[in-house]
């Protein structure tokens, strides 16, 4: 080891785990529960002529979330609270606006944790029992778990009155809340009114639709060995980048991989706003019957997760380093998957 | 970190005269050149250019682990030295100054023994290596 | 295996050749010549607010970044570089929550 290092410079590392299945196993789901506090969908199909509404509607329908601003973070411990949304169908919430990796960060996930991610300040002022976060080596940061649905949390408890106690005193957030209701017959706008009997500012948010077609475009056939170049076309593609006309080029080097084909149209559709692994969960249903009614090489789903949010995968800490990203890539051909999971390195920091 | 350079003059005359100041600051440019402002910054903490024997044309180095790389790595390129045309070569590379001049006294001793095949009588041999080996080659040969 | 980053340039407007020629004269100006081999590449380049999506390879990402830190000057006048997002998975530049208004 040279001491000085002078040359050798690692980037950040990042992991990347490749798998590959049969759809029948139905085991591409899994991946998508891992991941609960979506914020970016796009997916690409190619050789389509026109995208069939079902697939558009899937995250449009029913995908509607809420922002509240403002809210003391007391109220998400208020049994009613918990006993109408938590306890009952599926509700995850984060915090918006702050940075985990210099402000407190919030989120609810979909078994009922509400856990904070303080900075050392924060965490020594509020007075909840917590554990030091796992990538911070000199106790910057502080994770708190407060376990929601445990039959001893409520009012009269001694843990309950101290707890919200002690919420009251933390910094008013602005959240955004989705809520799947346990029966159809019950509307998911009720939280919403929740919260706005309660004098809140609740706005409905929508997500976010866009439709492209791209006319002759080289799409490289789907592989197993040549997965990287794969998933970096589909970055390509989907970024409208130059995919690279052949020929010496002063700018870029990038060339679709070989072998490929050409196809007339190419369609990339995406949606961005906050979703549940649920309803992602439906959109892959949905692509998976659409493969098998019509002929297509293949179909990319690629989900991204929120940078600033206290749990990536398999509700594990998450951080931020270069970036907060947690994403996954699935391929599907008509027999086949494929996931490419991206995720946070694990190490932490010095 | 100690590394040996032979400067190999273009014309064939024995002797070479360059100060260490000015052999310092030709590494130093090219540094600059070759690894820009972090390389220049990254050598100059404990970079000497220590020693020449203007007989032998030989050079000591110092610097530090690590940043020696840098050094190795454009000694190559180095072409001009106090307006004299030059080329570098690494003869050895150390860790200790111990180590080092151990080997310039292997060297300087191959030296002799070259230029002494060379020479007829007894005393000029002597006296070449007196010269050579007390470093103080100017005062002697002149 | 790659870096992307998606970067702006704060200066003047420029041609997407230009902005790539002054990268290389930064990472000159930082790490030399030796460095200023690297290989990397413009994937795209949108000149209405000169932000581009380059592509490095791992190895060289910290001194490409390192230098487009250092950039100063831009023709004798003071510029700088804004990084949006790294990542090294290219489909992630597709947006970032972080800056999303919901």
């Amino acid at each position: 080891m040279l001491s000085p290092e002078i040359w050798n410079f690692k980037a950040p590392d990042s992991l990347v785990k490749v798998e590959k299945g049969n759809i029948v196993n139905n085991n591409c789901f899994n991946t998508i529960q891992k991941l609960h506090h979506n914020h970016l969908v796009s997916v690409v199909l190619p050789d389509t002529l026109r995208v069939p509404q079902n697939i558009c509607e899937t995250l449009k329908n029913d995908c509607e979330y809420y922002k509240i601003s403002n809210v003391g973070l007391d109220e998400l411990v208020n049994i009613n609270f918990i006993n109408a949304f938590v306890r009952k169908g599926i509700f995850i919430s984060l915090s918006i606006n702050e940075r985990i990796d210099c402000d407190d960060c919030m989120c609810i996930t979909p078994n009922g944790f509400l856990l904070l991610s303080l900075t050392k300040e924060t965490y020594e002022s509020l007075g909840l029992e917590g554990t030091p976060s796992h990538y911070y080596n000199t106790k910057q940061r502080y994770v708190v778990s407060i376990n929601l649905l445990s039959n001893h949390f409520k009012p009269g408890k001694k843990n309950y009155d101290r707890t919200k106690d002690r919420l009251l005193t933390l910094k008013k957030m602005t959240l955004l809340i989705n809520w799947e209701p346990p029966h159809l017959d019950i509307c998911p706008s009720s939280v919403a009114k929740y919260f706005d009997d309660l004098k809140f500012d609740v706005q409905v948010c929508l997500p976010d639709f866009q439709m492209r077609t791209n006319y002759t475009i080289k799409v490289p056939n789907f592989t197993m060995d040549n997965i990287h170049e794969f998933v970096e076309w589909l970055g390509m593609f989907s970024l409208e980048s130059d995919l690279g006309g052949g020929g010496e080029s002063y700018l870029s080097t990038y060339e679709t991989p070989q072998p490929y084909q050409e196809y007339g149209q190419v369609k990339f559709l995406q949606w961005r706003g906050f979703f549940s692994s649920q309803q992602i969960n439906k959109l892959l249903e949905v692509l998976i019957s659409h493969l098998k009614d019509e002929e297509k090489p293949w179909i990319s789903l690629y989900v991204q997760g929120f940078s600033d949010v206290v749990v990536g995968w398999d509700l594990q800490e998450h951080h931020y380093y270069t970036n907060g990203d947690n994403g996954y890539v699935i391929v599907l051909n008509s027999e086949d998957y494929m996931v490419y999971q991206h995720m946070c390195s694990k190490k932490s920091y010095k | 970190m100690v590394i040996e350079i032979n400067p190999q003059q273009q014309r064939k005359d024995n002797s070479l005269t360059i100060p260490s100041p000015t052999f310092y600051q030709a590494l130093l440019k090219k540094i600059q050149e070759l690894h820009g402002d972090f390389g220049a910054a990254a050598i100059r903490e404990g970079f000497a250019a220590k020693y020449f024997n203007e007989r032998t044309r030989i050079a000591i180095v110092r610097a530090r682990h690590g940043p020696h790389k840098l050094i190795t790595s454009v000694l190559p390129f180095v072409k001009e030295v106090d307006k004299k045309k030059v080329s570098l070569v690494t003869l050895y590379t150390g860790a200790t100054m111990r180590q080092c001049f151990k080997f310039i006294l292997n060297h300087q001793q191959k030296k002799i023994n070259e230029i002494c095949s060379t020479l007829q009588s007894e005393e000029e041999k002597v006296a070449i290596k007196e010269a050579l080996l007390k470093f103080n080659s100017t005062q002697t040969l002149s | 295996m790659y870096y992307y980053l998606d970067i702006s340039f704060v200066n003047q407007d420029i041609t997407a050749a230009l902005f790539k020629n002054h990268i290389i004269t930064s990472i000159k100006h930082v790490f030399g010549e030796i460095a200023a081999a690297i290989p990397f590449d413009v994937v795209k380049y949108d000149p209405s607010e000169i932000r581009a999506i380059v592509r490095v390879t791992q190895d060289h990402y910290v001194k490409f970044r390192g230098s487009l830190t250092l950039a100063g000057y831009y023709q004798g006048k003071p510029c700088a570089y804004i990084v949006h997002k790294v990542s090294p998975l290219l489909l992630s530049l597709l947006g970032d929550s972080r800056t999303y208004v919901h």
